[in-house]
């Protein structure tokens, strides 16, 4: 699938190179990009970027409005909310990245083994999904911390399980294209051994689309995980997280509005911004819209 | 027809004996010995005779396949069971919880469908101008907004701030208003973009082209020629969003602090209550396998082109 020659193969750039070009001249996905950047960097920094201990109680200063010493106000311990979004970002981030990743991987593993082997081990694996897919997904997820319990690694997998069907289906549908395709005969002709077409002619192709749909389901991995967090089911008070953070701020709703204003903008944020570049990633990726 | 009909209605029946035989094994594969746990949550105790009358009255002291023919078999006569905790029949607490739920689920499809095509509808016909990059903002908005956010500001203004509303108490529908509408703007975000493209795409066809040659007024070309063609795809979309209804509701109810088959879930988790968890996840599976089946059928009733043989 490479691209039809335009300007860009006169200059001589790759479609790598090309597609990141189109995405830098994108003005709204490089802001989203750079945003994504700095919660990344401030989740990843939060000791060194943080004012305060994100558990540090101090009664004398509880339920403090936004201003100087607390930019975002403190909580009804007197913790410092800016510290807590800041120190949430790990939590809540993880938990998507994680969670996607699991998703991913499982996703890839089901669907080039259905898509590629074909017969039983395809009517298994994807009666399995139908089975997945006909619970709405955070049902799914409530049915996975219902067996094994609310912590933060359970929630990643609950929603990384809820978010396998997907991934399934996606790949399953490309490798079954992509096999059908001259240089799959060809590789087979020369006496290719199936692991060998599997790994070195097929799964390359997999990676892109399979890159396009984690982006995508990385926000809403992100928002599950944080809602189980707020249902009480996933990270537990006193941790940080942006969904548990919340669900305590929904108390001091009437009070101390910013306990919930903060951590929720921090979710707002990160999502537009995954959402923006994952649109953008697919605008670039997807064939069919370049043509337009 | 009628034999698509069947056919399509039989075709759930396998979904359902798989959804059963999962929603069965979530007793399995509880870490620990489950009727030890429920033993400990009922009102007898724990004691070593109380956790071996829980594990009879499970059944979990028969083979595996038999267990699931049982669990089978009573739940095809409406016995989920009954709850450890509460002392109550399963489907008891469900069906009194219904009634709340499917009010929200309801309220906020309304909402979704009315907003969701609206936007859709204006974005694509003001395409590529100032009212088509606002609808889509607000469609990202509806996309990015967790309810659990959107919720909280929603109480925050219109309870807190504006007291248009009571934060507790109040009438029925003064309760419902706050929870359809983040409910409902979640959804609305997807039938937006979705209904935007497939009547951008309506739009371009030659006997839109056609129609306006002959000189029908805009509106009429819009509304008849191009939306009841651009509708098909958002009507499917439409089903698949209930489903997401159902789930946003869990989110919702827990927001509003709204009785409903959503908070019964969160709570039987909370509480170790298995049966309650396994009856209610089983009740929602088989709904959402009826809604879908019957967005299906509906199709057939809104394309007079479809004719399945």
């Amino acid at each position: 699938m490479r691209r039809v020659a335009g300007p860009e193969r006169v200059t001589g750039r790759g479609p790598g190179g090309e597609a990141l070009r189109r995405f830098l001249r994108t003005p709204s996905a490089v802001l989203a990009l750079l945003l994504l950047g700095v919660l990344g960097a401030a989740a990843v920094a939060a000791p060194l970027v943080s004012p305060y201990d994100p558990l540090d109680q101090n009664m004398a200063d509880f339920l403090v409005p936004p201003g100087r010493g607390h930019w975002f106000g403190t909580d009804q311990f007197g913790r410092d909310i800016l510290s807590r979004v800041v120190w949430g970002g790990r939590l809540t981030l993880q938990v998507g990245a994680i969670a996607v990743g699991i998703s991913g991987v499982a996703g890839v593993v089901l669907g080039l083994t259905a898509g590629f082997y074909g017969r039983w081990p395809d009517f298994v694996i994807m009666r399995l999904i139908d089975l997945l897919l006909a619970f709405p997904s955070i049902l799914l997820a409530l049915g996975v911390v219902a067996i094994l319990g609310g912590s933060l690694p359970n929630v990643m997998i609950a929603v990384g399980v809820a978010g396998v069907p997907q991934f399934t289906r996606l790949v399953r549908a490309t490798v079954l294209a992509v096999r059908a395709l001259p240089f799959v005969e060809a590789a087979r002709a020369i006496g290719c051994r199936d692991r060998a077409i599997l790994w070195r002619h097929i799964l390359p192709n997999v990676v892109a689309p399979a890159l396009v749909l984690a982006t995508t389901s990385a926000a809403g991995a992100i928002i599950t995980g944080a809602a189980l967090s707020f249902l009480g089911l996933g990270v537990r008070p006193p941790a940080p997280e942006w969904g548990a953070m919340l669900s305590t701020g929904r108390e001091y709703l009437r009070h101390a509005p910013w306990m919930s204003i903060f951590p929720g903008l921090a979710i707002m944020v990160a999502v537009i911004a995954i959402n923006v570049v994952g649109d953008r990633f697919r605008d670039l990726l997807d064939p069919r819209l370049r043509m337009e | 027809m009628i034999g698509y009909v069947v056919r399509r209605v039989l075709s759930i029946a396998p979904i359902m004996v798989g959804v059963s035989f999962l929603v069965f094994l979530m007793l399995h594969l509880v870490p620990g010995d489950v009727a030890e746990i429920m033993a400990a949550r009922s009102q007898a105790g724990g004691g070593p005779d109380a956790v071996a009358r829980v594990r009879h009255e499970l059944g979990l002291d028969v083979p595996f396949h038999e267990q699931y023919f049982r669990f089978a078999a009573r739940a095809l006569t409406g016995d989920l069971g009954r709850s450890y905790y509460t002392n109550r029949p399963v489907l008891t607490s469900v069906v009194e919880m219904l009634p709340y739920t499917v009010r929200l689920a309801l309220a906020a499809m309304g909402i979704t469908v009315v907003v969701g095509v609206g936007l859709g509808l204006l974005a694509a016909v003001y395409h590529d101008t100032w009212v088509d990059r606002l609808a889509m903002l607000l469609s990202l908005g509806g996309l990015s907004i967790p309810i659990f956010w959107s919720g909280l500001l929603l109480i925050l203004l219109f309870a807190v701030t504006l007291q248009w509303l009571p934060i507790t108490g109040g009438t029925e529908w003064q309760r419902l208003v706050l929870p359809a509408v983040a409910l409902g703007y979640d959804g609305a975000a997807f039938v937006a973009r979705l209904t935007r493209s497939s009547m951008l795409e309506v739009l371009r066809q030659d006997y839109i082209t056609t129609a306006r040659a002959k000189g029908l007024r805009g509106a009429a070309v819009i509304l008849r020629h191009g939306f009841r063609n651009a509708m098909l795809p958002v009507l499917t979309l439409a089903g698949l969003q209930f489903g997401r209804l159902l789930g946003g509701a869990v989110v919702a109810e827990a927001v509003f602090a709204r009785p409903g088959v959503g908070r019964l879930v969160i709570d039987a988790i909370l509480f170790k209550d298995y049966l309650l968890v396994q009856g209610v996840v089983l009740f929602v599976a088989l709904t959402y396998a009826v809604i879908n089946l019957a967005v299906d059928l509906l199709y057939l009733w809104v394309d007079p082109r479809i004719r399945y043989t």
